[in-house]
């Protein structure tokens, strides 16, 4: 064994990659780190395997190589595309690539970092660096089979009611075995035995009219002792008729009543959980699916719990009761007419998994239709300044014809299903005709079980075909219950951490150290670093695309970095719950979101608990009062989706009093005056002033101008820092933002120039 | 609360004279919360819409100013309050036309929908008409049984 301290986690690199490395290594050489790339050298996907030891780079691919240290004076990255490349380079050139796909970016820059380290300390003797990044808690995701019974784990709140619910099934489905089982001595016992003796009289040989009529009477009267006990098995007939109408009431009352929980509760915690995901689960789906899986896939489980599973449940009971009650009676017979019965579950086994996958493909199809709904009605002011409600007719149509489509492709399976399950089941009743006949004629059977028997048989084949009815309720569920539960097994990108640390109220000073962000394989944020004072404001500028939202969306922790740390008074913010820091952070976006609901209601959104004596002062220090109060209803006035319209300027200043009431520690403001006209810029101005004032401020700002206030302006410039200072000193350096300012400058006076010829020829 | 005392202007507006010695003239009463927290909360501004004064409670005014007040206010506020839902037809559809008598008399209006009722406190309800008129309803539960049966609908 060449190692002398493995650390840990390299047992856990797979051994066909470890074990010929292991035997690479020179005694007594240590393993510092490794990077396990998914390309191997010709770019094809595999694996590939570098070592960095206290003496060497070890890799096998395919051959056994080994760089001595001093050799290699620097690790390097590139990426492009998706493709990244780790570079090995000696003094002038360089000495070897292992190319891999960005999803192991992170772990190459981790690798490029070890060596760094090594190279600053000049030995690599240094133990394995151990991990600054918070733990986060681990989700595993649960498997995805049974979808229908993970459903059970919503029940388990309600079990008393479930557990009543089952007896009730159990008690109103014995009830209804019973007629059928009271027929057998009624037949057998009283009316064969009468028939043979009335039989006998007719038939007996020489016997005339009148002798014949006198014996029918005296039969009659003889078999009245006989007769005796019919009211009483009448009696039992009536009473389980009436106990197994009592008790399917009830118990379809006490499941009706559970699935409509059951099915609440599923709704609450999908909606919860949606609360809970981050931002970029939201980027990436569309509302209006996400909307229809909660609210009628929700709809459709209910459905099937309630009707379907009752149903159901009662079938599967009815069928081993009248298997069981058949077995007894006559296990041939039983065994018999039951031959059809594989065949039915086959056809339905082989019918399910088509169902299911059908009825998946319509479901989606639904979604798609209420995305285009979910488009198109928020954004009908735009449809009709360009004209195109045809073409979202048309949009609308298509989506609907793909649903007719994929319901028509599921009906064909599903109408040729049922008529054939159907048709098996009157092949096996006349089987048990057949059998039972013979049987009879064969002395090995009475009429009355025959009787008996065949009205069970009938009761079980109409089960069974109730339940085949019922596959494709049930596979529309299953299908609605794994789109609902796609949401649920969706983990948080940002996860809570394992061991939080508690911000409490936060001083309020942010670093950034050496961050690193990508969206997919564009790199966004390369290595910015930056220290912010508690009460600082800094400016963030830039060009299109820079990062300056990225940066922003980071500290506020809707993403998680992908290299380095943002750190909050000295600790990192992943170390901190997500909602207890989010608590400290205030935010004015460039366009506001009012929720339908009154303006008080709105201001108070971030601190619900807010006095109308605190949503005044902060509309006040918000200059929102006096416009709110020229409103019909003034601060209970409705806005938000059909509420009350507000300019762009009125909405900013509302969302200014949010951010006020909560009064945050650090404080974002994102494009937030550049929506406005300059006629209300002054007053949104001055609500900003008094929101910056005091606490940790992070400014994105188009128009410079508005940054006057900023104690220092950070530009970014394709992902990296390019300049940080003060407005004065940035302007002396020349450098971007003078180029920034520069630019501005001339438009603003284009502009005005503008304005005054129109201005003069207004006047002219 | 300081002492606030009002009077009628020249101009049949209010003047005001609080704090210590403060004076203005010209104001006009404005409720900051006329539904929820119609008692308090006066917003007293110029006729720009400018606010002068806020009287978060009446409490500092003498019984003439609170009257001259409220019933500056009361002029220049109309939302009947339904006592009584006589008719709407139709029951079930959109739009409906509404038959009811209010605290300032009998009234017919139409309702464009559902969304045009919205409920406020705890049994409260404002619904605005066609017009944008709005009527209140302050407790459902103290209607009589066919009003209550009829706004069923429209107050969950």
């Amino acid at each position: 064994m060449p190692l002398s301290h493995p650390p840990d986690s390299w047992s856990a690199v797979p051994s066909p990659l470890r074990a010929p490395l292991e035997s690479l290594l020179e005694p007594g050489e240590r393993v510092r780190a490794w990077f396990v790339s998914d390309l191997d050298a010709a770019q094809r996907f595999g694996a590939a395997l570098v070592v960095l030891t206290d003496r060497a780079l070890v890799w096998v691919d395919p051959e056994p190589a080994r760089l001595a240290l001093p050799e290699v004076k620097a690790l390097t990255l590139e990426d492009r595309g998706g493709l990244g490349v780790l570079t090995a380079r000696g003094e002038h050139r360089p000495l070897s690539r292992w190319p891999y796909t960005v999803a192991r970016a992170r772990e190459a820059a981790a690798f490029v970092a070890a060596f760094d380290r090594g190279a600053e300390e000049g030995v690599f003797a240094g133990e394995e660096p151990s991990s600054e990044i918070p733990e986060a808690e681990a989700h595993e995701p649960p498997p995805r089979l049974g979808t229908l019974f993970r459903l059970l784990r919503f029940a388990r709140g309600h079990l008393a009611h479930l557990l009543l619910g089952v007896v009730l099934t159990l008690a109103s489905t014995g009830a209804g075995l019973i007629p059928p089982y009271l027929t057998w001595p009624l037949v057998d016992e009283i009316l064969s035995p009468y028939q043979e003796q009335v039989r006998g009289v007719r038939e007996a040989p020489g016997a005339t009219g009148a002798a014949v009529d006198a014996q029918l009477a005296a039969v009659k009267v003889s078999s009245r002792g006989r007769f005796a006990p019919v009211p009483w098995y009448l009696l039992g007939m009536l009473g389980a008729a009436l106990a197994s109408w009592a008790l399917g009431w009830a118990q379809g009352w006490v499941l009706a009543r559970l699935s409509e929980r059951i099915s609440a509760d599923l709704r609450n915690t999908a909606f919860e959980h949606l609360q809970k995901l981050s931002i970029d689960y939201f980027s990436t789906r569309r509302t209006g699916d996400l909307v229809s899986r909660i609210s009628s896939d929700t709809d459709r489980i209910t459905n099937f719990l309630s009707d379907t599973l009752t149903d159901f449940v009662t079938d599967v009971l009815m069928i081993v009761g009248a298997v069981a009650m058949m077995f007894t009676m006559d296990p041939v017979l039983a065994l018999s007419t039951l031959c059809t019965f594989p065949a039915v579950a086959w056809l339905t086994f082989f019918t399910r998994g088509r169902l299911t996958h059908g009825f998946l493909h319509g479901y989606r199809a639904w979604g798609q239709m209420s995305n285009i709904l979910s488009d198109a009605i928020p954004g009908i002011r735009v449809v009709k300044a360009f004209a195109q409600e045809g073409r979202e007719v048309e949009r609308f149509r298509a989506a609907n014809a793909k649903i007719v489509e994929l319901n028509d492709r599921v009906n064909r399976l599903w109408t040729f299903f049922w008529p054939m399950v159907a048709l098996l089941n009157q092949l096996g009743l006349l089987v048990a005709w057949a059998l039972g006949t013979w049987r009879v004629y064969e002395q090995q059977m009475t009429v009355g079980v025959l009787t008996a028997f065949l009205a069970y048989i009938a009761r079980f084949y109409a089960r069974l075909e109730s339940m085949t009815r019922m596959a494709g309720s049930t596979q529309k569920a299953a299908a609605s219950a794994q789109r609902i539960f796609d949401i649920l097994d969706r983990a948080p990108s940002v996860p809570e951490p394992a061991n939080p640390v508690q911000p409490g109220v936060l001083q309020g000073r942010i670093t950034l150290r050496n961050v690193g962000f990508r969206y997919g394989n564009r790199r966004v944020l390369d290595d910015v670093s930056l220290e912010i004072q508690p009460g600082e404001m800094i400016g963030v500028v830039g060009p299109t695309g820079a990062g300056k939202s990225t940066l922003v969306n980071l500290v506020s922790r809707f993403y998680d970095v992908h290299e380095g740390a943002v750190l909050v008074d000295g600790t990192d913010i992943r170390a901190f719950p997500v909602t207890a820091y989010r608590k400290n952070i205030g935010m004015v976006l460039q366009d506001p979101f009012l929720f339908f609901g009154t303006i008080a209601d709105n201001i108070a959104y971030g601190r619900p608990e807010a006095t109308r004596a605190e949503i005044v002062a902060a509309a006040k220090a918000a200059r929102a009062h006096d416009f709110i109060l020229q409103l019909p209803e003034g601060y209970d006035s409705i806005v938000g989706e059909r509420g009350q319209t507000l300019s762009g300027g009125e909405r900013q200043r509302i969302s200014i009093a949010r951010a006020l009431l909560v009064d945050p520690r650090l404080l974002i403001l994102d494009e937030a005056t550049s929506a406005i006209d300059p006629g209300t810029e002054r007053q949104i101005q001055e609500a900003l002033d008094n929101l910056v004032r005091g606490r940790t401020t992070i400014a994105i700002a188009h128009r410079l101008s508005t940054l006057r206030a900023a104690n220092r302006i950070l530009v970014l410039d394709r992902g990296r820092v390019a300049e940080v200072g003060t407005h004065d000193e940035l302007l002396e350096r020349r450098g971007l933002y003078h180029r920034l300012h520069e630019a501005q400058r001339r438009r603003e006076e284009e502009e005005a120039a503008a304005a005054g010829r129109v201005g003069a020829e207004v006047a002219a | 609360m300081n002492p606030v005392r009002l009077w009628r202007d020249g101009q049949g507006l209010l003047g005001a004279e609080w704090g210590e010695g403060q004076r203005r003239e010209g104001l006009v009463p404005v409720r900051c919360f006329p539904l929820s927290a119609a008692e308090g909360w006066i917003s007293l501004g110029d006729r720009e819409g400018r606010e002068v004064l806020l009287l978060e409670t009446l409490e500092g005014l003498e019984a003439a100013g609170r009257e001259l007040l409220l019933g500056e206010l009361s002029r220049r506020e109309f939302m009947p309050v339904i006592q009584q839902v006589l008719e709407i037809h139709p029951e079930d559809a959109d739009p409906s036309e509404w038959r009811v008598i209010t605290d300032r008399g009998e009234a017919r209006f139409t309702l464009p929908g559902e969304d045009n009722v919205r409920p406020v406190g705890r049994g409260g309800y404002v619904l605005s008409d066609s017009h944008g008129i709005r009527y209140r309803v302050l407790d459902l539960s103290k209607l009589d049984t066919h009003s209550r049966r009829l706004l069923s609908r429209f107050c969950p």
